[in-house]
């Protein structure tokens, strides 16, 4: 497992061992596909009742939020894909160490560590279209990689109390 | 945060979603319209493989091309000529490219409504290059208001 710098000293990306690169280019490459879309929808098809699309509207506005994403971390002023991470778990607003956070546009989701204050580190992606993560096997997979890249961060020492502290104060 | 551990452990490998974000923005016209023609055509084969057993591989036997390129195309990535499209009209029995002789924003706007009837309310939309915001059953814009009865 490494980790790729994407941009500044703000975002990062894992690679895992399995994969040619790293998460956000995984991600991006494979939300381009519209092979991948179609088949995608197609076979969640049954989830987007809630949403009352069909499968070519899905695609459609997928398209629009990868662009939209993407323009805003090629903009270089990534406040905003910054400020949007929060807790995986919604009912939890609290501040722990090496905490799991989501960035959510419509129904794509990045997910994270959040290290520091304004520091992540994506430990992967998915389209979400269930309210619970557990509800599908995808998005299952996702709650693993994010336990995965926890542990690394742990293994290698990326966590201490005093950061801990400093982000508690900065987040006061 | 641990800051000198997190430098020793971050790659000296630079990510290549940059240069690929950087192209697809720059391709960004062409990648839509092939985009669109490949969701088209993914959703014609879903639908005529019931009928007559089409997918990438018949298709691409049909057109003489390899079954490759045609993945290429049903990934949205390819910059299609008009040649490769007029062989995948002909073999789907489609039309991929309309192009209309003579047209008015107007009825751009009423064609799009048409066809994309689900639209959240409070939602804004882009239709013809003008912002429009989605009331109750109709599409309101600063210049006039569309769809209401």
């Amino acid at each position: 497992m490494e980790i790729i710098n994407i941009f500044a000293k703000n975002l990062f990306a894992i690679k895992y061992e399995d994969e040619d690169c790293d998460e956000l280019e995984r991600l991006f490459d494979l939300w381009n596909d519209k092979e991948y879309l179609e088949d995608f929808f197609e076979i969640n098809k049954s989830d987007l009742s809630y949403y009352k699309i069909t499968v070519e509207q899905a695609i459609e506005e997928t398209v629009e939020e990868i662009n939209a994403i993407e323009d805003i971390i090629l903009s270089e002023d990534i406040s905003e894909l910054l400020q949007s991470f929060t807790n995986l778990n919604n009912s939890e607003s609290r501040v722990y160490e090496l905490i799991k956070q989501k960035s959510r546009r419509r129904w794509l989701r990045l997910y994270a560590i959040r290290i520091d204050y304004n520091v992540f580190i994506i430990s992967g992606g998915a389209i979400k279209l269930t309210s619970l993560m557990k509800d599908r096997e995808h998005t299952q997979q996702e709650l693993y990689k994010l336990d995965k890249c926890e542990n690394f961060l742990k293994e290698n020492g990326i966590f201490d109390n005093d950061s801990f502290n400093d982000m508690l104060n900065e987040e006061l | 945060m641990n800051t000198t551990n997190l430098n020793n452990i971050v790659s000296t490998k630079e990510s290549g979603w940059k240069a690929k974000a950087i192209w697809r923005k720059a391709n960004k016209a062409w990648l839509d319209r092939s985009g669109k023609i490949a969701i088209r055509i993914l959703r014609e084969i879903r639908i005529q493989k019931k009928t007559n057993n089409m997918s990438q591989k018949k298709l691409a036997k049909l057109m003489d091309v390899s079954p490759q390129y045609i993945n290429k195309i049903v990934k949205g990535q390819e910059n299609l000529t008009l040649e490769t499209i007029t062989k995948i009209e002909k073999v789907l029995g489609i039309n991929l490219i309309n192009v209309q002789t003579y047209n008015t924003a107007h009825s751009v706007i009423k064609f799009e409504i048409k066809t994309s009837p689900v639209i959240e309310k409070g939602r804004t939309v882009t239709l013809a290059k003008r912002k429009f915001s989605y009331k109750t059953g109709y599409l309101q814009e600063s210049t006039g208001t569309y769809g209401r009865n």
